[in-house]
């Protein structure tokens, strides 16, 4: 296997991979033997909750941790074995605006990570212009770090990411704390960084960024990768009998659960937007069942508008497991 | 070397903005060397007591220099074992632990770059608080024998930051820095002959005292600087036990580190804390 990974250089290969974490005692299994193979140059997603087990793998992918069982290769370096070479040929960003020193100026930390990525002279200096022209943040890189706000404080940490320009890049949630502008510049780098060529593993639980960018998807739950695809593929999981049906009004406190204890009601997810209220059920059957909805809803919301939804990864996240992808999922599977 | 070096210029551009903390750095040696006067005047009755007393086991060699050069060399130990778990912990906190773990400079060279750097501010402690106490006391510290003994003490520092890197181990493992610290800190204070030459001591912990080398740089500074007895009564057969303890205590030092880091590793990783 590892002869034909190393021809297949910047490939990114997860075999049974499964990570325990925790004591004798309490043993809690954050990767349940997970399998991925992403090619070169892709832009791979991998969407799940809180706790299913994203970081967990690109720490591994980036040798922050090691496998409990099974294998990884990252570039056609082996994480366990060959570090060194691993963490040579990616970047990464995962600890969101944490990672740098806040004592130093933006520019300092781009220095320090540079020499310690093996850059030095002109081609470190160059690399800081490039990287900090292309962020947008070069008026501001002479402040001590400490001094940016949340957003900007990201900004220079994907910098940091980039700064030896990597062939791969393992972004875990690089928007997180952004506010839309920035979070938006950041997703058009990540398009342009990958049309160079460049292969990045990007997790999110927000699913307009994963299929705004994602050439495929890996979802994930409970550490097991659950379902595998372009997002095309993984919304065609939920066509046939079944549709999608949002209702917006007042929805009241016992209207999800009326409406999941229906026959016909595969999954049921109820949220706000634009200050109004909502329920986005994915239903099988059709108009015998959205009748239903209505009478059961009755006394329990005023509904404004039904409507039938596009279908998005969300909505596969709840064909799939039943539950919303906003659901924390840390303590386990119940 | 150039990561080493990185991560020096770093950590000198961080003390540069913050000049204070070399203040703070000057105030513990003081504290040291007033430690054990106020405690010996306090026992004798008067300071002219407490020194007779201290003639009695040391005679012709003047307190106050031996108690100076004693808190100025463990400066420097304190400072290399301080900068260490601090540093470790510090990141660990700040999450930049783990964004140097990312980078494919060894975890040696990061740890050399952060060695420099607390040698340096030791040193600018040791000669500052040296000079200031020289210039008040007139004891005649300054002079071509400091040179021997600063020789001896960037020998004795060797070892010095094996030790640190298994202060860097605990850190890490019981997650815990201050109460760590303050107890190896003052532990050493006191084994390493500080206070007392380590050949007043019970014979089990005269044998502990001999396995550190901070025991060897403080009897070996002094007996350089001040013509106290070296601790083996030949200069020659302390630095040799010196020399042994550089190779041995880095070796332990950076293997416990490794296999602590590799532990880790296989389980939650440097981040929880």
């Amino acid at each position: 296997m590892k002869a034909v990974l190393t021809r297949d250089l910047w490939k990114i290969y997860v075999s049974k991979v499964r990570k325990l974490f925790g004591s004798k005692t309490h043993r809690v299994e954050a990767l349940r033997g997970v399998d991925l193979e992403i090619e070169n140059g892709e832009i791979y997603g991998i969407l799940g909750p809180n706790g299913a087990g994203k970081t967990t793998l690109i720490k591994i992918l980036t040798t922050l941790l090691l496998p409990t069982k099974g294998t990884a290769f990252v570039g056609g370096h082996d994480v366990v074995r060959e570090p060194k070479k691993v963490r040579s040929s990616i970047g990464a960003m995962l600890m969101g605006e944490r990672g740098l020193f806040w004592k130093l100026t933006g520019r300092e930390n781009l220095e320090l990570f540079g020499k310690l990525h093996g850059l030095g002279g002109g081609r470190l200096s160059s690399r800081i212009d490039y990287v900090l022209e292309l962020l947008g943040i070069e008026d501001i890189a002479d402040r001590l770090f400490e001094s940016y706000s949340s957003g900007q404080k990201m900004l220079f940490t994907f910098a940091r990411a980039i700064i030896h320009d990597p062939p791969i890049l393992l972004l875990d949630e690089p928007t997180a704390t952004m506010d839309v502008r920035n979070a938006r510049k950041i997703r058009e780098i990540v398009k342009e960084l990958n049309s160079e060529g460049k292969t990045i593993i990007y997790t999110t639980h927000q699913m307009h960024e994963a299929e705004e960018l994602c050439d495929r998807i890996a979802v994930l739950d409970y550490g097991r990768v659950i379902a595998e695809g372009t997002p095309a593929e993984l919304k065609s999981m939920i066509r046939g009998s079944e549709t999608v049906v949002v209702i917006r009004g007042i929805i009241g406190p016992g209207a999800l659960d009326a409406v999941l204890s229906l026959d016909g009601v595969k999954s049921a997810e109820q949220g706000e937007e634009g200050g109004e209220g909502f329920l986005r059920v994915i239903v099988e059957g059709g108009s015998e069942v959205l009748g239903s909805i209505i009478e059961a809803l009755r006394g329990r919301a005023r509904i404004h508008s039904v409507e039938q939804g596009v279908i998005t990864l969300e909505d596969v996240f709840m064909h799939l497991t039943g539950r919303s992808l906003s659901q924390d999922t840390r303590r386990g599977p119940a | 070397m150039r990561a080493a070096l990185a991560v020096f210029k770093a950590w000198m551009t961080i003390l540069r903005r913050y000049p204070g903390w070399l203040f703070m750095d000057l105030l513990w040696p003081f504290v040291s060397v007033a430690f054990p006067v106020v405690i010996g005047t306090a026992v004798a009755g008067s300071y002219a007591k407490a020194v007779q007393n201290f003639h009695q086991r040391l005679p012709g060699v003047d307190p106050l220099a031996f108690f100076i050069l004693g808190a100025a060399t463990m400066s420097v130990i304190s400072e290399a074992l301080w900068r260490f778990g601090t540093f470790i912990r510090w990141q660990q906190r700040v999450g930049t632990l783990e964004s140097l773990l990312l980078t494919p400079a060894d975890t040696t060279s990061i740890l050399a770059g952060i060695s420099l750097y607390s040698m340096t501010r030791a040193m600018i402690t040791f000669f500052g608080f040296i000079t200031i106490s020289d210039l008040i006391l007139h004891l005649g510290l300054l002079g071509p024998r400091l040179l021997s003994g600063i020789a001896l003490i960037f020998l004795g520092v060797l070892p010095v930051f094996g030790m640190s890197m298994m202060l860097g181990v605990f850190v890490l493992w019981f997650r815990e820095v201050g109460n760590v610290v303050s107890i190896v800190e003052w532990g050493l204070y006191t084994i390493s002959g500080v206070l007392y030459p380590v050949w007043f001591f019970p014979r089990a912990i005269r044998v502990i005292s001999a396995l550190l080398p901070s025991t060897w740089m403080v009897g070996d500074v002094r007996a350089v600087v001040l013509g106290t007895q070296y601790l083996l009564g030949n200069p020659v057969y302390d630095l040799m036990v010196l020399g042994l303890m550089v190779p041995a205590w880095l070796f332990a030092g950076r293997a416990t580190f490794g296999f602590v880091l590799g532990r880790l590793k296989r389980g939650e990783g440097v981040s929880r804390f």
